[in-house]
Formats: C-alpha cells, structure tokens, sequence
C-alpha cells in the first residue's frame, strides 16, 4: 500500500514504487492475486471509501430530518420549522450524492416490485412529477384519524406519494393553497396536529427505508447474512441468488455495476426535465446536483485513504482521457453555478458518453459488448 | 455482367434453382433449429454451441464450445460476425455472416474446425447480418442491401461454390433477420426499416421516415405474399424465429430519439399468417429496464415457449406462444445470445463475458450445473446450437 505522504519517502523509493506501479497498471483486468485485479482493487476502494460512506451520510441526514420533524411537531414555532427546512435541504443534498449509486439495496430486489430508489426519489423512475398526486393524498389523508395514520399505513403507500417529494412540500407550502409562506405553514400546522401525523409518519418511513438500504450494505443483504458490499467485493453475487429472474443473479461485476449506474444518473440528467421538476418548491436544487459532481470526481480521483484510483489506472495509456473527463466534470460543476439548464443537460450527456466510452475504454473493460453496441 | 452481380429476372430465378435442382423435402422446421432433421438426442451426438465472438478487430473470430468437454475453439474472421446458420443437408457446414454494414461471410466444417469458404458483397451490396440455408441445403439466402438506395436484397448463393447466383427484393429497407417458413417455400423477413450506407458506418439516416415492416416472399417467384406492421411507427422489427406451426415471432428495437414521447412501447410480437401482429405486454418495471432493446429472440416447439434477450435490460424474457402471457423471466448481464439446446429441453443463453446459462423451457428453471465460463471469450449477439457426429 502505497504511504499517504509520499514527501516523506526517499526519492529513489518513490521512483521505484512509481515503476512497479507503471508495471502493474499494463492490464487493469489481468489477476494479480486469488483471482482478483487491479480494477477489483480500485473498485473496493471506490466502495469502502465512497460508496458506504455516502450511503451512511443519507442515513445520518435523514435520521436528523426525522429528529427535526419531531422536534418541530412538539414544538410547532418558526425556528424549528426553518431547521425542518435546512434538514430537508441537507438530506436532499446527500440523496444527489447517493443517487449515482443506484444498485444493490437501494435497487429492486425485484423487477416487478418497487425500488427504494422509487420511494426516495419518484422523479428518478420516469421523469414524472408527482406534487398533484402528493397534495391530493395530504388533503385525503387530514381527512383521516391519527390511529389510522400508522406506520404500516404509511409503509404501504405507493411510491408515487412518498419520500423527499412528499416530505418537501409538507415543510415548504401550506397544504391548503400551496402558499411557501412560512407563517401561513406553520399556522396551518398549529391548526391541524393531524398534518404533524403525516409529516412525521413520511419521515419515518423515509428512515425506514434509508436504513434498510444501509443495512443491505454493510450487514445483511437479503437475508444472506453476508453484506451487499462483500458480495459485491467478493464476486459472490451470481453464485448467491440464482432464483429465476433474480436481478442479483446476473453476473454483473462490480466495476460494471457502479459504472453503469453512474451513466444512467447521467443519462437521466440529460433526458428528464430534472432542473424543472425536482427541488423546486424549496428552491433547493443546485447545491443538490453540485453533490453529483463532487461525487462522481471522487469516484474517479479517490480519497485522502485512497492507494489505488481509477484515474491512476487509466493514466496508463489514456491520460488524455483522464484529463478530458476531468474537464467534463468542471465543465458540469460550472453549469451548475450558472443555473443554465441547457448547459447542465448538455454537460450531463457528455459526462454519460464519458462513463460509457471513453472511462471503460481506458480501463479495458467492457461494459458489454452487446449492451453496448448491440444489432 | 456478371451473374452474381446480376438481379435476377423472376425466370432466370427459377432457371437457377432448376440448375441446382432445387427440390425441397416438406419439412417443418425454425430458423436454426435442426432437431427436425434428426440431428439430435443421439448419445453420439456432441452439441456444440457456435457464436460470433471478440471485443476488437485482432480477436473477432467466429468461435465455439462443446459444453460436455467444456472446451474453446476459434477461427479468426478479421471481421465481426453476427448471425450464423447451418446447412440442413451437411450439418457440419456453418456460415456466419459479417454484422452489418458488412462485405464478408464465412464457411466453416465444424468437423475440422477450418475455414473452407468466403464470399464477399458483390458491387452496391452490404450485408445485413443474417441469412439462412433453403430447406434442401443447397441455396444460401443473404440478406443484404443495396448500397446506392438502401434498399434490402436477399441474395441467393450456391451453397457449395458460395457464388451469388440471384437476388430478389426484402421490401423494405434496412433488413435484418430472415427464416424459411414451414412451407420451405417462403421467406419471411424483418425490414427493419433503418437506412444505413457504409460510407457513415451504422448512423441512421432516415429516422423521420423510417418503416419497419414484417415480409413474406415467395422464394419460387422472389414476389412479395403480404406484408405487416406493429402500430409503433418507430419500432423496428429486427430479429425473429419460427415456430414449427408458421407462429413467427419477432423482437423489436424502439428508435426512442426518432419519438417525441417517452411512453414505452412491447418488444416482443408474434405473428400468424392472416392476423394482425399481436404485441406481446409485460409489467411495466419489466418494460422499463429492456431500455427500449430485444437482441434475439428462439422458439422452444415443445413447450410453445418464445425467449427474447435483452442485453440493454441484462434479461430474458419468456412468453407463451399461444396465450401470449408472460412466463417467467432471467437476470443475466449483457445476455443477447439464444439457442435452443440439442436434447431440446434447454434454452441456451450467452453473454459477452463468455458465460453460458442454460434454462429449462418447460419450468424456466435455470440449471446452475450447466453454468459455463470461457473468461477469454465475448460472445456477440447471436448463439447457434448444433449436433455433430462424433
């Protein structure tokens, strides 16, 4: 492993160690030991200092937007809702830094049933706005009784009317006209306790479903007892869920999975009327897809733990590319700070041609010939 | 002129045939599926399961397995391959055509595992990745285009000398995959209405104008019986197979940046003679993932059991024939590659991380103990299982 500070190193070593570096990257796919390669290595570090940790963030940020939403129920003033509001900015925040990665447990464990991505995050199904189904079934559910709004009530809710959308206009509009003032929210609030039922029973299922997610990862996926992240790691995924149509099953390796997953965020960026849709009540969107950008560089770049990037690897042989995709992702980041719509789409498609050519590409490795350049 | 590059009037058509003496035996049978010939079930027998394969112009090869021994073989094309086809009369004979906009086909005795025959494209033709033997063995239909019009050209070549002795129209434009019918007289062909030209490689040219339709042609006469077209004007239809009954079935590819919506559209379909064509419906999580995108698509006769592979989507889909009723479906990455096994029970899946999966066309059960990985292989988008004498 190479020492985090190379100052500290004689030259002659680092010379050397940079050699035996060089002779390593040759082939990113050729085994270096017990059946796993260079790119394993790099991916398990993308894995173990990326991944998991964004996955823990949106635990902890949704943990204290549930907190928060309790806090400001049993105690219904101005300042808790103004903290209810930045918690909401906060988690929708780390659901862009998360979103990227959507696979394993934050995937359908069943192509026919719905994803926890679904839940969080309806827009990134199909590109559909769901605030007139969510305010219809807030004014349905006022008509209902505290008993009735339960937890399995709310864990049975179709995806359509739950996660960051529903718990987004439930702090940032007043119900009844959709009015942002925060003195007409927090009046209807005080008003009606049963709109406190509904907010805190949409943030703890949200919760629920966060922590499930976290679970897969690092505990128990699926109840195989092994992590999602070791059966990733350890290519144990196809010989674990062989049942008919299990999505698991697939024999998708790791690389291509959190790649792939990468690419379709971006190729959902560039198609779906995101800057329209999503994040617009809270006005909360930017800094939000800024999260993306610093995410996908940290992919590619690493982190301070890191020994082994995907950058590294590809400047073996393609540092143009590796230059050219760190451009893109300025290019994106700076679209961002402009609030130019067009130029984020753009930007988008080009970092989505990126992931699926040019990143690959430099990695030898294919994504799949025939998903990729089918007839 | 020379007469392979000749376009044959419909009475030097039928001259030609006649020079090759081209009576065919009443058989029933699907595109690449031989077991009607009996070339199957004999403990003798070794299957041997053949696809185009390579990631990159040094290592496109048409390769091979034999899933018993467990064993890897190749010959190498310097072209990239697509579909594959073998002659029903000398079963060690397979050709496997150059994905299109391609010049080449080849011709190997999968006995020897050697080389023994090119043939190339004449002037203003390209091939379009498929083709199929008559019923006899003796004529190799390729479908190709002609390059100055776009317009698709099912070639007729001598089976033995693989000299181009005819052509007759596909009736559309951009065609693809084609089969004999039960009939042994009829082609039916999948235009996929995709104007390509060589000069800009697989850019398509006509999105606006696109149209995709489903031929039947009289092999005798090269006239066109009747044609059909699913209701989705940009889906093209691309890949089929035929069930002993005439059933065809065919996968299509939705050309979503030629829509101006986003409302997903069936892949798969199935036609019979004198109906309209009937859509095939899925969930709608199914659909979504299939990323607007069917690969091949096998008929398993006994089961009237259709498969279709999405690689897009990393799944195979399987449908009832006659209830058209979803059966069941399989996760497997990058699947495209479909065969029917030689014991008939299985379907027989690959990718392009050379893996191999075998699934039971009566239960869609898969059996883990047929998995294969041949690690130095990337099988492409299209599988032919046969039967050879040992």
């Amino acid at each position: 492993m190479l020492p985090t500070k190379c100052s500290q190193l004689p030259k002659f070593l680092i010379f050397s160690i940079t050699l035996m570096l060089s002779a390593c990257y040759s082939d990113t796919t050729a085994e270096v030991s017990g059946g796993y390669t260079e790119l394993d290595r790099a991916i398990k570090q993308v894995i173990d200092h990326t991944i998991i940790p964004t996955m823990d963030n949106m635990r902890v940020k949704s943990e204290k937007l549930n907190s928060l939403a309790s806090q400001f129920c049993n105690s219904r003033n101005t300042d808790n809702l103004l903290l209810l509001q930045d918690q909401w900015k906060a988690t929708n925040q780390a659901w862009y830094r998360l979103l990227p990665f959507t696979l394993g447990p934050l995937e359908t464990t069943d192509a026919l049933s719905e994803s926890a991505v679904s839940y969080i995050d309806s827009h990134r199904d199909r590109g559909n706005d769901y605030k007139t189904s969510i305010r219809t079934d807030i004014t349905a559910m006022l008509a209902l009784t505290t008993e009735e709004l339960n937890a399995t009530y709310f864990s049975s809710k179709n995806f359509t009317i739950t996660g960051l959308l529903a718990l987004e206009l439930l702090s940032f509009e007043r119900s009844d006209d959709q009015d942002q003032n925060n003195n007409a929210i927090l009046a209807e609030y005080m008003a009606q306790d049963l709109k406190c039922d509904i907010l805190q029973g949409q943030s703890v299922e949200l919760l629920r479903r966060i922590e499930l997610a976290q679970t897969g990862w690092k505990t128990d996926y699926r109840n195989s007892g092994k992590s999602y992240r070791d059966l990733l790691v350890n290519k144990q995924l196809e010989s674990s869920f062989t049942g008919i149509g299990d999505p698991d099953g697939t024999g998708t390796p790791a690389f291509t999975r959190i790649i792939v997953s990468m690419q379709e965020y971006y190729d959902y960026l560039g198609k779906r009327n995101v800057t329209l849709n999503s994040a617009q009540i809270s006005d909360a969107l930017w800094p939000a897809l800024a999260q993306s950008a610093i995410i996908t560089r940290e992919v590619l770049s690493g982190t301070d733990t890191t020994t082994l990037s995907l950058y590294q690897l590809m400047a073996n042989g393609y540092k143009p590319d590796v230059e050219l995709v760190k451009e893109n992702i300025i290019t994106f980041e700076d679209s961002i700070t402009n609030e130019n719509t067009a130029d984020i789409i753009a930007a988008a498609k080009v970092l989505d041609g990126n992931l699926k050519r040019e990143i690959p590409e430099a990695l030898n490795i294919a994504l799949g010939l025939n998903f990729n350049d089918g007839d | 002129m020379k007469p392979n590059k000749q376009i044959l009037s419909r009475r030097l058509f039928s001259q030609g045939l006649l020079s090759l003496g081209a009576s065919v035996p009443l058989l029933s049978h699907s595109a690449f599926d031989l077991s009607w010939l009996g070339f199957t079930n004999s403990s003798n027998n070794r299957e041997r399961f053949l696809s185009a394969q390579g990631r990159n112009s040094e290592h496109y090869s048409l390769g091979w397995i034999e899933p018993k021994e467990e064993i890897s073989k190749q010959v190498l094309t310097g072209f990239r391959g697509h579909g594959l086809c073998q002659n029903p009369m000398k079963p060690e004979q397979v050709i496997m055509f150059s994905r299109r906009p391609g010049l080449q086909g080849i011709r190997i005795n999968t006995l020897t595992g050697k080389q023994d025959g090119v043939f190339n494209s004449a002037a203003d033709r390209n091939m379009q990745g498929h083709g199929c033997f008559s019923a006899d063995g003796k004529l190799l239909y390729c479908v190709e285009s002609e390059t100055s019009t776009g317009r698709g050209k099912i070639t007729l070549r001598d089976s033995e000398t693989l000299m181009q002795i005819g052509e007759f129209d596909s009736y559309g434009i951009g065609p693809h995959e084609m089969a004999l019918m039960p009939d042994q007289t009829t082609l039916v062909i999948a235009n996929g209405g995709l104007l390509t030209h060589p000069d800009s490689g697989r850019k398509v040219l006509n999105y606006s104008t696109m149209r995709s339709t489903l031929s039947y042609v009289d092999t005798r006469s090269g006239e066109l019986i009747s044609e059909h077209q699913v209701p989705e004007t940009k889906a093209s239809i691309r890949h089929l197979d035929v069930a002993e009954d005439g059933t065809v079935a065919v996968a299509l590819q939705v050309q979503r940046k030629a829509m101006n919506n986003e409302e997903l559209r069936p892949l798969a379909a199935i036609h019979k003679q004198g109906q309209e064509i009937k859509l095939l419906q899925a969930p709608e999580a199914l659909m979504l993932k299939l990323n607007d995108y069917m690969g091949s698509v096998k008929v398993h006769n006994p089961s009237r059991t259709v498969a279709f592979t999405s690689p897009k989507g990393d799944l195979a889909m399987f449908w009832h024939l006659d209830d058209l009723q979803l059966q069941g479906y399989h996760g497997f990455h990058d699947v495209c590659g479909l065969a029917i096994s030689q014991d008939n029970k299985y379907f027989v899946l690959s990718n392009s991380a050379g893996k191999i999966r075998q699934i039971n066309a009566h239960d869609l059960k898969e059996n883990i103990n047929k998995r294969l990985t041949f690690p130095t292989k990337n099988w492409d988008n299209h599988m032919l299982s046969v039967s050879l004498p040992s």
